[in-house]
């Protein structure tokens, strides 16, 4: 059984599982950690850095730059925007990829109908979407949900797939033999034993979200921290270029350590994490 | 006194789907099984013990003939059966406590109150009222059959169907599950059909053998064990009896076993 060897623990009783807070708290902190030696080349390009250099500005002016632009209300606001376009995409995605991905799974007759379009669609490369989304949907946010959606579902759908195929037959004939009904079969045992192989998926998915909603921003000027990335490229303002970047990487590293921390949470209990 | 069948096969065949083609796994099978008996299925590996369990439980369908249950012809899983599978690590949900994996096949059906009574009792007879709140993936094997055990006997059933249950666990671990089905099968009066290979196990817990031979198998034989009961794991395996009936089924399996 497992108990706190390093973390200060509040005390708990003897024999239980520590809270799952305190593995989100390991992974925060172990991916912090890999963060050191990236501080470190920032820090070493701000000592050394010139900061009236038009290419390479040093840090402390991207600083600058993006009290600028948050002061001016652009930054917030673009940030909320992606995050939203981010997670809806995500949502979406997921129930789409589980769902199709599921039947797909459970037919072989319908993975041999569906299995070449799918495949067709897969391969093609997201921002070859955008323009044909915008031609009919026309450039709003139903259009770029869908062209982040038509990215990210493919890493669920898979792996949603493959979780089916690869569910043990003894689990599914002790489902029958219980006589559980098709509701009963679904939310009690195909979906949390598909939880792990759906999570992954989802993993996956996420940056491939983030990319895509970006592209789609900079490519239709729609709002967004794309748009405002591509607008400062187009002023010369590198400073804010490079604020920018840091505000990107890390939103998608925020959104990946919050799933993890999901992630770890709901496998909890089938003692994978 | 005329004992009212649970099971009845009726010139059974089940034929499966294998690489060169279908192949008749089991034929023309007459099997009449009385209610509360505890039979056990003894026969050497790929003979169908497990196929004619499965048919029984509907889980397999047959080619001709007849499976009855209680007057019901079987084609797929019937209320008042309970199946207990081998692999007891895939059968369990690793992501419900013991408790829960206990309600499983009753949490739809019963209000709380008496869904925790059946649960606390299913858990009770197989002794693990310690680890109500564990993880199945935190037991042991044993206990982890154990846990599967009480999800059958949760659902009250009045015919346990047994795949070689105990196939996976260490002799000591399994001469005790021996025991506390044998305890639990004396207090539900349930019908038990229990899948062996083991010659000995099979002797000790039933009240009749029925041996599968030949492919496709057929009943070789049915042998009654007049053994007393409450069985003990020292005493019953002394007595002539006992002894008698291991000689007499080694002996028919003897060609297997040199084989």
């Amino acid at each position: 059984m497992m108990t706190a060897v390093n973390a200060p623990a509040p005390a708990v009783a003897g024999g239980k599982e520590r809270p799952w807070i305190f593995h989100a708290a390991d992974n925060v902190w172990s991916a912090l950690q890999g963060l050191l030696p990236l501080i470190a080349l920032l820090l070493l390009w701000q000592m050394l850095g010139d900061s009236r250099s038009p290419y390479f500005p040093p840090p402390s002016t991207w600083a600058a730059a993006l009290i600028d632009r948050t002061n001016s209300g652009d930054l917030i606001p673009a940030v909320l925007v992606t995050l939203q376009s981010v997670a809806a995409a995500l949502i979406l995605a997921t129930s789409l990829g589980v769902g199709i991905g599921g039947l797909i799974g459970a037919s072989p007759a319908l993975a041999r109908c569906l299995g070449p379009t799918l495949e067709f669609l897969r391969t093609l490369p997201p921002p070859t979407i955008v323009p044909v989304a915008a031609l009919i949907i026309g450039v709003n946010e139903t259009m770029k949900l869908f062209v982040i959606v038509f990215a990210a579902l493919w890493p669920v759908l898979l792996n949603t797939t493959l979780g089916v195929r690869s569910l043990h037959p003894t689990l599914l004939e002790a489902a029958r033999s219980l006589q559980l009904g098709v509701v009963a079969r679904m939310t009690k045992i195909f979906l949390p034993a598909l939880l792990p192989s759906i999570l992954t998926g989802v993993r996956v998915a996420a940056p491939l979200a983030i990319i895509v909603s970006l592209l789609a921003e900079m490519l239709t000027l729609m709002p967004g921290l794309g748009a405002l990335l591509l607008m400062a490229q187009r002023n010369f303002n590198a400073a804010e270029v490079f604020g920018l970047l840091t505000v990107v990487g890390s939103f998608g590293f925020i959104l990946n350590a919050a799933l993890a921390a999901f992630e770890s949470w709901a496998l909890m209990p089938q003692g994978r994490t | 006194m005329t004992i009212q069948p649970a099971f009845q096969c009726e010139r059974l065949c089940i034929d499966l789907p294998g690489a060169p083609g279908v192949r008749r796994i089991i034929e023309d099978l007459d099997l009449e099984v009385g209610r509360g008996q505890f039979v056990s299925i003894l026969g050497g590996s790929g003979t169908g013990k497990t196929t004619l369990l499965r048919a029984l439980a509907g889980l397999t369908s047959h080619s001709s003939g007849r499976a009855v249950y209680e007057g019901r012809e079987v084609r797929s899983p019937v209320p008042g059966m309970a199946m207990v599978f081998q692999d007891y690590a895939h059968a369990l949900l690793m992501w419900r406590t013991v408790r829960r994996n206990v309600a499983l096949g009753v949490e739809g059906r019963l209000r709380n109150g008496e869904l925790d009574q059946k649960v606390q009792n299913a858990i009770r007879m197989v002794g693990l009222e310690r680890f109500r709140d564990e993880y199945p993936w935190r037991l042991s094997g044993g206990m982890q059959q154990r846990v599967q055990i009480a999800r059958a006997l949760a659902m009250e059933p009045s015919a346990l169907l047994m795949d070689e249950p105990f196939g996976a666990l260490d002799a000591m671990t399994k001469a005790s599950l021996q025991d506390q089905l044998l305890a639990v099968q004396a207090e539900t009066g349930a019908t038990v059909l229990f899948v062996t290979h083991d010659i000995e196990e099979a002797i000790y817990l039933s009240n009749t053998i029925i041996l599968l031979k030949g492919s496709p198998a057929h009943i070789a034989r049915r042998i009654t064990v007049d053994l007393p009961r409450p069985r003990d794991q020292i005493v019953t395996k002394e007595l002539p009896e006992y002894l008698r009936l291991r000689h007499q089924l080694f002996e028919a399996f003897r060609h297997e076993i040199h084989a």
